[in-house]
């Protein structure tokens, strides 16, 4: 018996659907399906604190969502967010991977060291960082005042601008280590001889960083770049601890819990997270083409 | 030729601004939980406590006060049962995917079958899908099935969207390993399941434990979800009984700090000893 | 021809077994394993008293605690979903427009008996459109506390405080003299606002739910400006706008008036959770007096399949011992009026006179409207970019006043 349904598992076609079988089972009943129900929310004109009133109403919760101010500014904010967060990140990471890549005593360490941030839960994130910009006794007034940058302690969250800042800032922060464990990866497979020769050759320090390590790792920058993006994007743990529903930070994500919890509109509130939704869906197309991209060279 | 003195310096200042960028934080948070309440609110700040104390860790685990009262749970049964359950719950998801990682992985690299394609892309398509109309939908699905409030609910959960980045990884790794050797297996006489324990778990071993720890952390770290899918402490993880913490104390900053400190022991632990494995795991699919 | 009269029996036997059993079944609600309640801390019973009411009644009750947003996302998601997000629900009045429209909460007129109504003072809080929503746990006017010491250092005593000027003057003098660097405990919110403009007579909406305050000439008006005005003038601290939580600040001794609630002396002159001890007592509010009040109750789900068991839960945490847990514990001021009046009696209600005082001059704010939760965060964001200079403070209010319409109108 057992030998029959071992042949009969041998056939490819046959092993392969009984691996993704349990896999599809989980994906339709807990992500698919749910998804599809409130599919079905965004054509609703559906305010929860009306439920005799729902009614279908086809587009017109996309066309609101699209000409509704605060979503406009939201989309602003946290265009604003991604950009300067993906350079902040990718900045960062090819700095510390590259000082990864030197040899020295205590790398090791340094490396388990460098990925602590990327470890912590967002939600605790937040509140840690909400500590150190407190207004009254925080870590980063205590630091700035010892070090003479500043007269007096400052309400940093308060600044609209700046808040928005210190976001990107805590994101910077608790991402980086994975794009820069990313680029190490790819920097610690250049063989060393590659720079031998070049050096040999009489290339200079910035012509072997330009042709062999920026060379190496352009084929991960985009990878990087793309997956960097879409986790900007998506933050909100970290943004809900620090700031809530704060204006200053209100970024898509956390409009679409505000709109479809905080104030009950269920229709509007599931239009707007299709929306973003197929935003990112566009993102992810472009980086599985990217990643599969690099398997035809 | 570059002076050795000089790069020597450069190289260590720079790994300082490294570790003070990656750790600063976390010693400001360990020292606001060492500090009397008193010297933890003052200006400046007290870079080292005069009187450390271990008071807060004593409150938050063992005498529990609280603002406005306790209401029914004590403060430390949040913690304990809030780190039991993200335990159970992320070392359960972890083993359920490295039994069917390499699966994965080795479904889509190695078998050609109709379909692929496609399915490889339904798994990973999830990764688009909006969270909050899928989290609402979610809790009808789970209230349906009784799965709410349950640290099963919550596995199945968390095993379900761990899938894209494993399949996608676990391809990418089988794909960087040479197939020959199981060729050369398979030729012998053994079937496809049999070179897959024997033969293709040794070669993607790292890659495997990658994975596992990757999804070990992310499962730890899940909030939003929990949140909404949980009530008591029979399945609340530890993310969301710490948030209900830290508003039952907003203000007083050591408790907050001394809770802080004990929910990132686990992730703390798991980088050091494994780090090695992360980075080479990572790396390595990354390159593929 | 036997066996098919057999047949016909057994037939007949089982479905009226079936019949007799489904008529059980409508008539005797089942036994609940165990009840789930959902509430914030501050409604939470201690570990004690939910044994005590499992000892008397066999039914286990799980409390779940939550963050008050969290509770009302989970209590929205299950109205959205059509499931039960607990048994009894714990409806803090700003959410009772929320829930009640959203059909989660059962109707209680003619399930809960008069009896249990009548024992607890401000039901009436509770109706919205015909129906009445929950059972009050706790009453909470808003009141102010200070800290009579502060007044003393600079020679004066609550009796001078005539209007709200006299109590800006007061705090001002309060900062120049150093005493206190933000002498208001209070945040730039909702609540303040409604501090301010209801003692100054205003009503904030006319009768008809239409908005008045965006009419200059309404005291409310005036009230905004003044409350802007005091955050400029540094009188509140800046952490408030990142952090809207003024009672530790209050007491820890930072503060000399802050916004406080009835039954909040019970901690302000407790001296181990509060330095202002014992010098706390309440301020009657200036001028016109008049405040609102906070209440909360207890609630039962649409959904839930043990109505019965929950209204038995509801009537527990009504009872003394709860009540009386609730007001020591938590600093909740008792509902049920044979407690609260006993407790006055033994004079153990720090600041009793006060409080009557006050009581006579509450009114109602529209919390059991569609429409007012959303008002509120409008109004939240609308206060924080005046005081953070965003916006001219005439437009923020004029905005205000727009929005308001746009949004009532959309709830006809």
């Amino acid at each position: 018996m057992i030998k029959r349904v071992s042949v009969w598992l041998d056939n490819e076609q046959h092993l392969a659907y009984v691996i993704l079988v349990p896999a599809l089972i989980l994906l339709l009943g807990f992500a698919y399906y749910p998804a599809f129900q409130s599919f079905r929310f965004s054509m609703l004109r559906y305010n929860l604190k009306l439920p005799n009133r729902i009614k279908f109403n086809g587009l017109d919760n996309y066309i609101y969502v699209l000409k509704d101010p605060v979503f406009i500014a939201s989309v602003l904010r946290v265009l604003y967010f991604m950009v300067i967060a993906t350079i902040a990140v990718m900045v960062i990471s090819l700095g510390i991977s590259l000082v990864l890549n030197k040899k020295f005593r205590g790398r090791g360490i340094l490396r388990a060291i460098v990925i602590i941030p990327w470890a912590l839960p967002p939600v605790v994130n937040g509140h840690l960082w909400k500590w150190i910009f407190n207004g009254d006794y925080g870590a980063l007034n205590g630091l700035l005042l010892q070090l003479g940058i500043i007269k007096d302690y400052h309400f940093w969250l308060n600044n609209s601008f700046v808040a928005l800042n210190l976001a990107v800032f805590l994101f910077v922060w608790r991402y980086t280590p994975f794009i820069t464990i990313l680029f190490l990866g790819v920097l610690q497979s250049v063989p060393g001889q590659l720079y031998e020769a070049a050096r040999v050759d009489g290339a200079g320090v910035f012509k072997q960083f330009y042709y062999i390590t920026m060379a190496s790792l352009s084929r991960i920058g985009g990878v990087a770049l793309i997956l960097t993006l879409i986790a900007s994007f998506n933050v909100f743990d970290g943004i809900y601890a620090l700031m809530g529903f704060s204006e200053s930070t209100k970024t898509p994500m956390i409009y679409n819990y505000e709109l479809t919890f905080e104030m009950g509109r269920f229709g509007r509130g599931s239009a707007m997270a299709y929306l973003v939704g197929f935003f990112l869906f566009l993102l992810t197309l472009f980086y599985i083409r990217m990643s599969f991209q690099k398997d035809k060279i | 030729m570059k002076a050795r003195p000089v790069y020597k310096i450069f190289l260590g200042v720079f790994i300082f601004l490294i570790v003070f960028w990656s750790v600063a934080p976390l010693l400001w948070i360990f020292i606001s939980s060492i500090s009397e309440r008193t010297e933890l609110y003052s200006k400046p700040p007290h870079w080292i406590p005069d009187n450390p104390t271990l008071k807060a860790y004593k409150t938050v685990l063992i005498t529990g006060e609280s603002f406005r009262g306790g209401g029914g749970i004590a403060a430390t049964d949040l913690l304990k049962k809030g780190i039991i359950n993200s335990l159970i719950v992320a070392i359960t998801t972890t083993f359920l995917v490295m039994f069917f990682a390499p699966l994965l992985g080795y479904a889509f690299s190695r078998l050609k079958f109709k379909g692929s394609q496609i399915f490889f892309y339904f798994i990973i398509g999830i990764i688009a899908l909006p969270s909050w109309p899928v989290l609402i939908g979610l809790f009808s699905v789970f209230s349906d099935l009784h799965l709410l409030d349950s640290k099963i609910g919550l596995i199945l959960l968390s095993f379900t969207f761990r899938l894209p980045f494993e399949t996608w990884f676990m391809k990418g790794y089988f794909e960087s390993v040479p197939g020959e050797i199981e060729d050369a297996a398979r030729i012998d006489g053994c079937t496809r399941i049999q070179t897959l324990y024997k033969v293709s778990l040794q070669m993607v071993m790292p890659g495997l434990i990658a994975v596992s720890i990757v999804s070990f952390l992310s499962t730890w770290n899940m909030f939003s979800a929990p949140l909404v899918l949980t009530y008591t402490l029979k399945s609340k993880p530890l993310t969301v009984t710490m948030t209900e913490f830290i508003g039952q104390y907003f203000v007083h900053w050591d408790l907050m700090s001394a809770a802080t400190m004990i929910s990132i022991i686990p992730p703390l632990i798991i980088v050091i000893f494994f780090q090695k494995y992360i980075i080479e795991g990572l790396s390595a699919g990354a390159i593929k | 021809m036997k066996k098919l009269f057999l047949v016909l029996i057994i037939m007949i036997v089982a479905i009226s077994a079936f019949a007799a059993g489904k008529q059980e079944i409508v008539k005797e609600e089942p036994k609940p394993d165990k009840l789930i309640y959902i509430t914030p801390s501050w409604g939470a019973p201690s570990e004690e008293l939910v044994a005590k009411f499992e000892a008397k009644t066999g039914i286990k009750v799980e409390v779940s605690t939550l963050k008050g947003a969290d509770l009302k996302t989970k209590v929205m998601q299950a109205a959205a979903g059509k499931v039960n997000p607990a048994d009894i629900i714990f409806v803090g009045i700003s959410d009772l427009g929320t829930f009640g429209s959203s059909g989660i909460l059962k109707d209680l007129n003619g399930f809960v008996p008069d009896s249990i109504f009548d024992k607890v003072a401000g039901a009436n809080f509770f109706e919205m459109d015909g129906a009445t929503y929950a059972v009050p746990m706790y009453q909470q006017m808003v009141m102010i506390d200070y800290d009579k010491s502060a007044l003393e250092k600079i020679g004066t005593t609550a009796a001078s405080i005539k209007t709200w000027k006299d109590f800006e003057n007061i705090a001002v003098k309060l900062k120049e003299q150093g005493i206190y660097e933000y002498p208001l405990a209070m945040a730039v919110r909702h609540w303040s606002w409604y501090l301010i403009a209801l003692s100054s007579g205003s009503t904030l909406f006319d009768k008809d739910g239409n908005p008045t305050f965006d009419n200059p000439s309404d005291p409310a008006y005036a009230a905004y400006k003044q409350l802007i005005n005091w955050f400029k003038m540094g009188l509140i601290s800046p952490e408030r706008l990142t952090s809207p939580n003024a009672h530790p600040s209050f007491w820890a001794g930072q503060g000399a008036f802050h916004q406080g609630w009835q039954g909040s002396l019970a901690i302000a002159n407790n001296p181990e959770k509060s330095k202002v001890a014992p010098n706390a007592d309440y301020l009657l509010l200036p001028e016109k007096h008049f405040t609102w009040s906070l209440p909360a109750g207890l609630g039962i789900s649409s959904y839930t399949k043990y109505p019965k068991a929950a209204l038995s839960f509801i009537e527990f945490m009504v009872s003394e011992e709860p009540q009386l847990f609730s007001y020591e514990g938590n600093g909740m001021f008792p509902s049920n009026k044979k407690v609260f009046a006993d407790l006055g009696a033994q004079g153990k209600i720090d600041g009793w006179g006060a409080m009557a005082e006050q009581a006579k001059y509450v009114i109602p704010l529209p919390y059991n409207t569609p429409w007012f939760a959303e008002f509120e965060t409008e109004l939240k964001n609308s206060l924080l970019r005046a005081a953070k200079g965003e916006v001219d403070v005439d437009k923020a209010i004029k905005d205000l006043g727009d929005f308001t319409r746009s949004l009532q109108a959309e709830y006809k």
